[in-house]
């Protein structure tokens, strides 16, 4: 909700609105880049909406991105947010794709990819197939697809920049909770770093 | 063909004969066994808390249940087989007089706040019932009237003995001679009793209205003797199972100082490290909790005995160990955080990161024992002040913290999903066992027809009467059960502790090696890396010892057991039954003398950890 009333309320509304229809790696840098031509401008006026537009892309940077999978049917997130976290004693590094910034402002559909890896910056990911626990939940209080701890996801990481993450599922089967079934998932995931 | 025959009475009879000869035993060949009523041996006697005079009554009471319940199948035999005439009156007055015997017993069971003493009163009533259609079977042939008329012949004869009888008790009676004087009056009435059996109403009352008076007079002096020795026993135990409360608090108190000076502690003669210390403690709490549990049921029996017997007019205090207990549990909680900081504050560097760890490790069994593990919270800050005592290492924690936490948020997800979907194969047992056991027809169980929840489980009828609905209603089914923590930390049963009346054992260890190991690599938890978030902490420990969310599986064993031997009796060992810090309510609308709860023995199928889901392919049970 917070994304929304930003968007509204921002100087740049129509351009800003198209992140309410989903965010992509291109419009991300668009909007990014957008700013910076705004910035470059002196007009007064162009001074404030320069202003109001950075602080909503920023907001926007932060609270951004999306998921769209296909499992029984498709799911699509209105954020993705990718998080590296680097590990002390020589554990691995965590590298998570979630569909909200923090637990507390989760909201269905959900979607969690969590693995371990061993890199230094998220740069060193880019190209690499990343293996991994991938969670779905497309309902409020409904099943939760998710792949077996013996099978795990395998998630092409596709492009990665200083604000921005891109992968895709390469090979994934997730379980649902209540049915049993298993499933081939596909989809994409369109992250900014958190 | 005799009416009584097709009566509930005797279907019961008849039922309780098959199971009996179906378990390949019968009634005399178990007398006096020590095991509670269930599915293998539902004649066996509800277990007795007392030690002393409760043990030998019960032993005495079960002997007299179980050759009556005998003589009684056998008599009914032969009605069955229209074979009445064979009977002999001697040794239906035989029966009639043990059983007689059986309700002078239940009732000082009673007295003693014991609920065998309330099933022993019923059993014996229901095999009265049975014995009365017998008796009248037998008065009915007409070779039975020829061998009556010789005993009221005999009896005509004995009555200037009874009077004489009745003044020499009487005068016993006057010199206060009480036990003596019921010895003797029940030698009496017992032979008396003997030939009377089979005699109509009417003949037996004159035969025993000259025993009235006296006989009312040395039971009413025999039963305030009785609630009096009783009430003290009770207040004995009392008062030695009264936990110290402020001695152990003072120890951990203590034990934080000299570790804040020396980084030991010495505990019942051992010098101990922090977080060993934490571990001994620990016990400690579990024996204080075990000790207030007892002492809350001996308050229940207490308050019990001065309602149903009047008593000395003394009143009975509502018991308040629950409240100091709970004053206790949160001052505990706190004197361990406080030992944790003193310990803490006399660390740095490496030392104190080695010594988080330790922590860690000593407090995971603790929290996830503690009731809703509220423990968490209250060490939680001691430990991250540890922590913060080692250059670099609180940025480690928080990294560790933030890169396992939503891992374990989805494992928890996904565990609950996977056991919520066997819900409708697998009921609740506490849900099945109410089911089981509410009356219904010419069942009495345990439970009022319309009886909306599980709290308040007492006999409505003996205990085998009770037990042949849930025997043939959950034997073999499939059910599960909440909260399941391994006894002894590391033995070879795990229990699915108590609520709503019920509670479970299971096989331990299960094969989880797959899965503590999956859980592991996904905490980056290793020999040389443990886990360093509170929560991996206690995820690995108790995966490893075996503690789960629920389980879910077969019933293979069911027993009928009292409440208040249950907790009055409760071992140390068993501490675990409830969560560590609380004495859950006990919600009766009755006495609690009649309050029962059932335990299960359940093979598990399935299950739920708080981060994993385990289907148990292979045959459950012990892996070592």
């Amino acid at each position: 909700m917070k994304l929304v009333r930003v968007i509204y309320t921002g100087a740049l509304t129509g351009l800003v609105a198209a992140t309410l229809i989903g965010c992509n790696n291109a419009k991300l840098q668009e909007l990014a880049d957008k700013a910076k031509d705004a910035a470059s401008k002196g007009a007064e006026t162009v001074k404030k909406q320069v202003s109001s537009t950075t602080a909503d892309v920023q907001e926007t940077l932060q609270l951004a991105g999306d998921i769209k999978l296909t499992l029984d049917t498709p799911v699509e997130t209105k954020a993705c947010y990718a998080r590296f976290i680097a590990q002390g004693s020589q554990r691995p590094t965590v590298f998570e794709l979630r569909s909200y910034n923090s637990p507390d402002q989760e909201s269905a559909p959900s979607v969690f990819f969590h693995a371990q890896v061993r890199a230094a910056s998220p740069a060193e990911l880019s190209g690499q197939i990343v293996s991994g626990r991938l969670f779905v939940q497309a309902t409020i209080d409904g099943p939760t697809w998710y792949s077996d701890t013996g099978s795990p996801a395998e998630v092409k990481i596709t492009s990665v920049d200083d604000k921005t993450l891109t992968a895709e599922i390469v090979n994934a089967t997730v379980r649902n909770t209540r049915s049993d079934a298993a499933i081939d998932a596909t989809g994409t995931f369109n992250a900014v770093h958190q | 063909m005799i009416d009584f025959i097709d009566s509930l009475r005797w279907l019961r009879l008849f039922t309780f004969t098959c199971v009996v000869l179906a378990a390949g035993g019968t009634g005399s060949s178990r007398v006096a066994m020590a095991a509670n009523p269930s599915n293998k041996d539902f004649d066996a006697g509800i277990a007795v808390h007392g030690k002393t005079a409760a043990a030998g009554l019960a032993k005495q009471a079960q002997t007299l249940y179980e050759e009556s319940n005998a003589a009684t199948l056998k008599f009914a035999e032969a009605v069955k087989s229209n074979k009445v005439a064979r009977l002999s009156w001697q040794p239906l007055g035989q029966n009639d007089v043990r059983l007689n015997q059986l309700r002078r017993i239940a009732q000082q069971l009673e007295i003693l706040g014991e609920t065998a003493g309330v099933d022993y009163q019923m059993r014996a009533n229901s095999l009265f019932r049975t014995t009365g259609d017998i008796i009248d079977a037998f008065r009915a042939e007409p070779t039975s009237q020829r061998q009556l008329d010789k005993v009221r012949l005999a009896l005509q004869k004995q009555e200037p003995a009874r009077i004489k009888e009745v003044e020499r008790l009487t005068k016993m009676a006057r010199e206060g001679q009480w036990e003596a004087a019921e010895t003797e009056l029940y030698r009496f009435l017992d032979q008396l009793g003997v030939a009377t059996t089979c005699l109509f109403n009417p003949e037996k009352r004159p035969i025993y209205a000259p025993f009235a008076e006296v006989q009312a007079a040395i039971d009413q002096a025999m039963r305030q003797a009785r609630v009096t020795q009783a009430k003290q026993l009770l207040t004995e135990r009392r008062q030695a199972e009264t936990p110290d409360f402020a001695a152990v608090l003072s120890e951990v108190q203590a034990a934080a100082t000299s570790l804040a000076a020396s980084g030991t502690a010495t505990l019942d003669g051992s010098v101990l490290t922090g977080p060993d210390a934490i571990t001994a403690i620990g016990e400690r709490w579990a024996e204080v909790q075990v000790k207030s549990i007892r002492c809350r049921t001996l308050d229940w029996l207490l308050a019990n005995s001065m309602e149903a017997y009047g008593g000395t007019g003394e009143g009975q205090k509502p018991s308040s160990i629950v409240s100091e207990y709970a004053n206790f549990s949160a001052a505990m909680m706190n004197a361990l955080a406080q030992l944790i900081e003193s310990d803490a504050n006399r660390t740095s560097g490496p030392d104190a990161a080695a010594l988080y760890v330790a922590y860690l490790r000593a407090c995971a069994p603790l929290i996830r024992r503690s009731a809703n593990q509220n423990l968490a919270p209250v060490l939680n800050p001691a430990l991250q002040s540890l922590a913060n005592r080692a250059p670099q290492f609180p940025a480690e924690v928080a990294a560790y913290t933030e890169g396992t936490g939503d891992l374990l948020r989805w494992r928890a997800r996904v565990a609950r999903g996977l056991a919520v979907a066997r819900a409708d194969t697998f009921p609740s047992i506490d849900r099945l066992m109410f089911e089981a056991t509410r009356d219904e027809g010419n069942y009495l169980g345990l439970y009022s027809a319309n009886a909306s929840s599980a709290s308040g489980a007492a006999l409505h009828a003996s205990a085998p009467e009770v037990m042949l609905r849930p025997i043939e209603r959950l034997q073999g089914k499939q059910a599960h059960a909440l909260d399941v923590v391994r006894l002894g930390g590391n033995g070879p049963v795990a229990i699915a502790r108590y609520r709503a009346r019920s509670y479970a054992n299971i096989p331990a260890p299960l094969d989880l090696a797959a899965e503590i190991d999956a859980l592991k690599v996904d905490l980056m938890v290793s020999e040389d890396r443990p886990a360093l978030s509170m929560f991996a902490a206690v995820a690995v420990d108790s995966a490893e010892r075996g503690d789960l969310v629920a389980a879910g599986g077969t019933i293979v064993n069911q027993y009928l057991e009292s409440l208040t031997t249950r907790f009055a009796a409760l071992p140390t060992a068993a501490s675990i039954l409830t969560p560590l810090g609380t004495i859950p309510p006990e919600q009766t609308d009755s006495s609690y003398r009649n309050q029962v709860l059932m335990r299960f023995d359940l093979t598990p199928n399935w299950v739920q950890h708080d981060f994993f889901f385990a289907e148990l392919s292979n045959s459950p049970g012990a892996t070592e």
